[in-house]
């Protein structure tokens, strides 16, 4: 039987401790490395995701299933506990070549059908400083700021960047 | 249907690049707005197969030591009203809370000896729901303080679910009062430590015939021995 995210996180908003041990025994490997991924810091990463499990934990009772799923809503959480952390920090921008993205094979097999596929074929369709653009911010965290600078471009056209490149995104997935 | 740009500042937000300021913009508008608020959980839904580019890392055992530690007791920073494991846990706590809230606890008459009151509390929300018995046979909820603003197209809807119990058991949609009373026959049970909430639904409740909404306010069944 599938596991169902929104009874967990529903179950957490009752206080049920055990749905958010669930939630954690389940999810935390690949949280941790989201987290691990913007921070740059294993010890930093660990700080965001028991930070971000105690918000999942107080703020359940805000999630309402009738709008979307619960683990898309609790990757939100984690991923901006995550990003309120690095730009605390002030983090440095990694001077690092942003085509090593592109070639990221996909570490989570069981899912790597369906909505991933769709969603690759659709950024695939994007122009490649609109892709790059939109995989730096999401994956690595970067602000507008962060990705002008690591593609060299000016700040302007970064954000239009990823503005058309999500709506475009969004007219591609429906 | 919200504009281009409404839909744009949403997938924004989800991608964490709106400054700081227009975030919390966002969040506090969507609170209000369920077209907007459905437009954020889309974005939430349609980036979430890009996880799958992150390689998997290991927590250390200590991280989610102190994630149950911290959840399994009462923030010393909260106020105590705010802290929902103490509503659950706490018996004697429960009984002082009622008497300062001034909430009469309903006497039964002949039949029992035993006083039932539940006090329904978010974290996060300042108000909330007493359960009692108004009689011996009439279970009540009722609102302490102001009532929560209900979205229109939108309903409250009362439920209980006992103790081992599988699923909870709608008690019916609450009218704009905030008060309802169910005949106690209508329970499944009526014991200690049973669970109650009131949630958010649609208009005509819950299409499932289980909880489907947020839930503004849960606590549970305290038996009182009479003294």
């Amino acid at each position: 039987m599938e596991y169902d995210y929104e009874s967990a996180l529903i179950a957490c908003a009752r206080g049920e401790a055990y749905a958010l041990e669930s939630l954690y025994a389940r999810e935390s490997r690949w949280l941790l490395g989201v987290c691990r991924r913007i921070l740059r810091d294993t010890a930093l990463a660990e700080d965001a995701l028991q930070d971000a499990f105690l918000k999942v934990w107080q703020r359940a009772h805000t999630y309402d299933r009738n709008l979307g799923s619960a683990r898309g809503w609790i990757y939100t959480v984690v991923r901006h506990s995550a990003l309120d952390l690095v730009r605390k920090g002030g983090r440095e921008i990694a001077q690092e070549d942003p085509h090593a993205l592109l070639d990221d094979p996909g570490h989570r097999d069981d899912e790597r059908h369906g909505n991933a596929i769709d969603i690759d074929r659709c950024l695939e369709g994007l122009d490649d400083s609109r892709r790059e653009s939109i995989l730096l911010a999401f994956l690595d965290g970067y602000s507008h700021e962060q990705v002008a600078t690591a593609l060299a471009t000016p700040l302007g056209t970064v954000k239009s960047w990823i503005r058309r490149g999500l709506l475009m995104l969004r007219d591609c997935l429906s | 249907m919200i504009d281009e740009e409404r839909q744009a500042d949403a997938a924004e937000y989800v991608l964490g690049t709106l400054d700081p300021q227009a975030a919390e913009a966002l969040e506090a508008a969507a609170r209000d707005d369920r077209e907007l608020a459905r437009e954020i959980y889309r974005w939430q839904d349609r980036l979430l197969p890009l996880f799958n580019r992150v390689a998997p890392a290991s927590p250390r055992p200590e991280t989610w030591a102190r994630v149950r530690d911290t959840i399994s007791r009462p923030l010393p920073s909260a106020p105590w009203w705010q802290s929902l494991r103490l509503w659950q846990g706490l018996v004697a706590a429960t009984l002082v809370v009622a008497v300062g809230l001034g909430v009469q606890l309903a006497r039964i008459p002949e039949a029992s000896d035993t006083r039932f009151v539940a006090m329904l509390q978010t974290p996060e929300q300042n108000i909330g729901w007493v359960v009692e018995l108004s009689d011996a046979n009439t279970v009540r909820l009722r609102p302490v303080g102001a009532l929560p603003a209900l979205p229109a197209g939108r309903a409250w809807q009362f439920w209980t679910k006992p103790m081992g119990a599988s699923k909870p058991t709608s008690l019916g949609l609450v009218p704009a009062n905030g008060v309802i009373e169910v005949p106690r026959d209508a329970l499944p049970a009526l014991e200690n430590q049973q669970l109650f909430e009131v949630t958010l639904e649609p208009e005509n409740g819950s299409p499932t015939g289980k909880p489907t909404g947020p839930i503004l306010a849960v606590g549970r069944m305290v038996a009182l021995a009479d003294y």
